[in-house]
């Protein structure tokens, strides 16, 4: 045979066995083996922005959890700040803490990592033959996914709880709401949106005041949470404050009228006085007698001895005699 | 994403155009992320925790009902009245047993209701009059009880079942400088406390403060280091009572939530010695998370659970090497094995420093720093010259165990090490000296 037939016999194999595999479905290959979030940046550069303003990125290196934790020297709260993939665990049982690259926090793997390989997702459009296999698996949008960690202070409880018009579906309806990236794709915002912003804090809680025949009172009603306000056992914090303007024109101190907080376990003298989902709670408030004038705030604190300062203001209002 | 790409060279396009489209791709190996261990046989686990609650049910301290706690509560505060009430409130106390009054002072100092000077009467009670099975919830209390001067009754109480995990809190208060209030008022009760302390040749209690506060120090660090108090023998095993508690206290490893887990090892972790082969056992039990926490707990405790198993002669290493096999696990007994600080298991953990997942890999680099002798130098360096991977954490403790077993070797901190873990593993090399 010519060395021009058998060039051009293997060419014609060659040409048809890309056909071949051009035409037919993917095979066996096995996903992308996935050793670190790092691997997702190269295609969902857009997820990883929005993942690294959250706090699920910043999990590990939050100054407030090394503090409360004893810069992690107290072990167990590093399960959910650095967690091993949750879909290695039964649907909302707890995880454990992983061993490597904990720096990433609650990493893309910790949520999308599938225990068969590739990735899982919610995303029922998702491009299944994509390099890291993606794997339509239901329990991602459900509350179970993130109870694993967000249960361990009793959020997914409360929000069983809830009055069914202010939970919505799942978690994901509040906090993963519809993002819109480059390209006019579509996708769920990874930004996690929740205590660590104004705007989603300012939305949850509706505050009234007035001053009428009985006196002055202030009000707080929890209509936009699916669970309790503020949730999370121990850290967070919410303080109802009046300050009334005295004689001379000054204004007089803050004072707490209330706190609304889920105390420390050995805080053994404390109840829990969180706002649940659904539900108002009003305070009298005792004017000096020669005030005509007062405010009233609500002011929100990650943790209770957050000075004031750094602390959030969701709404003030005035009182008038 | 990155994807491994096959050679593409133009002079050979016919065959690379077939070899691309036939060949199954090297570089996706599939889904096992949990390493090489799918060859090996897993281990057969056992209703572990199941077995010892059916057979210890009749042994457990009773549960008391409201009623009973009220009851005990007025006993309590009849006998601060006088003596002769005090007399009468303990005699009663005495003839509704010890478990019953255990239970009641248990349950009274671990409630919100009581009020104050009703709790210290009830830790006072169970310094003096509790038995052996309130060791794990006593120990409980160390973690959630703020009074110091209950501290030093909750040591006293433990201290008569040889155990000197309160005695971090006799420390504290004596070390502290005058002028804390919450403190001064304890102060006395730290120095009285101090006769209760294991005798040793050459002490005499009282004799003075230097040298009961040396003997303080030194019977405290002894106990941090073996989990058992110097000098004193153990005459036997615990009362079926305690273990029947401890067997409880395990069996919160069950629990979703952080605070029953957390709350059972922190009071496992400070258990007298005796403990480890319960929770040795416990890490073949059939629930994935209970074997998970159970060696979590013996890594917690760390290098006194080798000790032990020397002084023992307790084949540590075989129980932990056939727990090995299983995937989810080993991580966790790479840790247990390495926290042991016998250098026997080093070439177990070799193994999955080569072969292991970036989770084995950085599990097996951390147990060698915990663990290994100077027979790994070689093999690490061979290891760190290959260019294998590793997450920056392994890498450090690697680095570490050099610098520990070579002093002419500078250690090199990796980039995106995470500074507590860079700090924890410092101080794991520096463990290595105790």
């Amino acid at each position: 045979m010519r060395l021009g037939q058998i060039l051009g016999t293997l060419l014609v194999i060659g040409a048809v066995a890309v056909v071949v595999k051009v035409i037919l479905p993917p095979g066996d290959e096995g996903p992308l083996q996935l050793q670190s979030s790092t691997q997702c940046l190269e295609c969902h550069a857009g997820v990883a922005a929005e993942w690294e303003s959250s706090h699920h990125a910043f999990a590990y290196e939050n100054p407030e959890v090394r503090k409360l934790s004893n810069d992690f020297a107290n072990q167990e709260c590093i399960a959910c700040h650095a967690p091993r993939p949750v879909l290695s665990f039964e649907p909302g049982e707890r995880v454990l803490a992983r061993q490597s690259q904990r720096g990433l926090g609650v990493d893309c793997l910790a949520c999308h990592s599938h225990p068969d390989g590739g990735v899982g997702t919610s995303n029922v459009q998702a491009k299944l033959d994509a390099p890291c296999r993606p794997k339509v698996v239901d329990r991602m949008a459900s509350v179970e996914h993130c109870a694993a960690c967000h249960n361990q202070h009793k959020t997914v409880e409360q929000w069983r709880a809830a009055p069914s018009e202010l939970k919505g579906d799942n978690c994901l309806d509040c906090h993963m709401p519809l993002a819109w990236r480059e390209g006019g794709r579509r996708g769920k915002d990874h930004s996690f949106k929740a205590s660590h912003d104004l705007d989603a804090l300012k939305s949850a809680t509706t505050m009234t005041s007035g001053w009428d025949a009985d006196g002055a009172w202030v009000a707080l009603t929890n209509d936009a949470c699916g669970h309790n306000f503020p949730t999370d056992e121990r850290s967070r914090a919410a303080d109802l404050q009046v300050r009334w303007r005295e004689a001379d024109g000054h204004w007089g101190l803050w004072e707490r009228v209330h706190r609304f907080r889920d105390p420390y376990r050995d805080e053994t003298d404390l109840t829990n006085t969180q706002l649940p989902s659904g539900e108002t709670q009003r305070f009298a408030l005792t004017a000096p007698d020669a005030s005509e004038e007062g405010e009233v705030r609500l002011l929100y604190r990650t943790n209770p001895y957050l000075e004031e300062d750094l602390s959030s203001e969701l709404d003030r209002q005035p009182l008038k005699r | 994403m990155r994807r491994l790409r096959r050679p593409w060279p133009l002079t050979t396009l016919p065959f690379a155009l077939f070899c691309c489209a036939m060949v199954t791709p090297v570089s996706c190996s599939g889904g096992d992320t949990q390493g090489q261990g799918g060859a090996i046989a897993a281990p057969e686990w056992e209703p572990v925790l199941e077995l010892k609650a059916a057979s210890f049910a009749d042994d457990e301290l009773p549960v008391l009902s409201e009623g009973e706690v009220s009851e005990a509560l007025d006993l309590l505060d009849l006998s601060t009245l006088d003596s002769n009430s005090y007399r009468r409130a303990m005699g009663t106390l005495d003839g509704k047993g010890s478990a019953w009054g255990t239970a009641a002072m248990l349950q009274i100092v671990e409630g919100r209701e009581a009020e104050a000077y009703l709790r210290t009467e009830a830790y006072l009670w169970l310094a003096a009059h509790g038995i052996e099975a309130m060791v794990p919830r006593l120990l409980l209390r160390l973690k959630y009880e703020k009074d110091w001067s209950a501290n030093v009754d909750i040591a006293i109480g433990l201290l008569r079942f040889d155990n000197g995990a309160g005695l971090d809190s006799l420390v504290t208060i004596l070390r502290t400088e005058e002028g804390v209030p919450e403190l001064d008022q304890a102060r006395w009760a730290a120095l009285a406390a101090l006769d209760k302390l294991p005798p040793h040749p050459g002490w005499t209690p009282g004799e003075s403060f230097s040298s009961d506060w040396e003997h303080l120090v030194a019977v405290d660090e002894a106990w941090r280091l073996d989990r058992r108090l110097p000098g004193v023998e153990a005459s036997g095993p615990p009362a079926r009572a305690l273990r029947a508690e401890i067997w409880k206290t395990l069996r919160k490893f069950r629990g979703q939530r952080l605070r029953l887990v957390d709350d059972a090892r922190f009071s496992l972790t400070r258990m007298h010695a005796w403990v480890f082969e319960p929770l040795v056992e416990t890490a073949s039990d059939v629930d994935p998370y209970v074997r998970e926490h159970a060696l979590q707990t013996l890594a917690w405790i760390g290098a006194p659970t080798g000790r032990w198993a020397i002084d023992r002669g307790f084949d540590l290493h075989a129980r932990y090497a056939a727990l090995l096999s299983d995937g989810r696990l080993r991580p966790r007994v790479l840790e247990a094995m390495g926290a042991s600080g016998l250098p026997v298991m080093q070439d177990s953990i070799l193994l999955w420093l080569r072969e292991g997942n970036l989770e084995e890999s950085t599990a097996a680099a951390d147990a060698l720093l915990r663990c290994a002798n100077a027979q790994v130098l070689r093999p690490i360096e061979a290891f760190s010259a290959s260019g294998a991977l590793l997450s920056p954490e392994g890498r450090w403790a690697l680095e570490c165990l050099r610098a520990s077993l070579d002093s002419n070797y500078t250690p090199v901190v990796p980039e995106g090490l995470d500074s507590s873990e860079q700090t924890r593993r410092e101080r794991w090399a520096a463990e290595r000296a105790l």
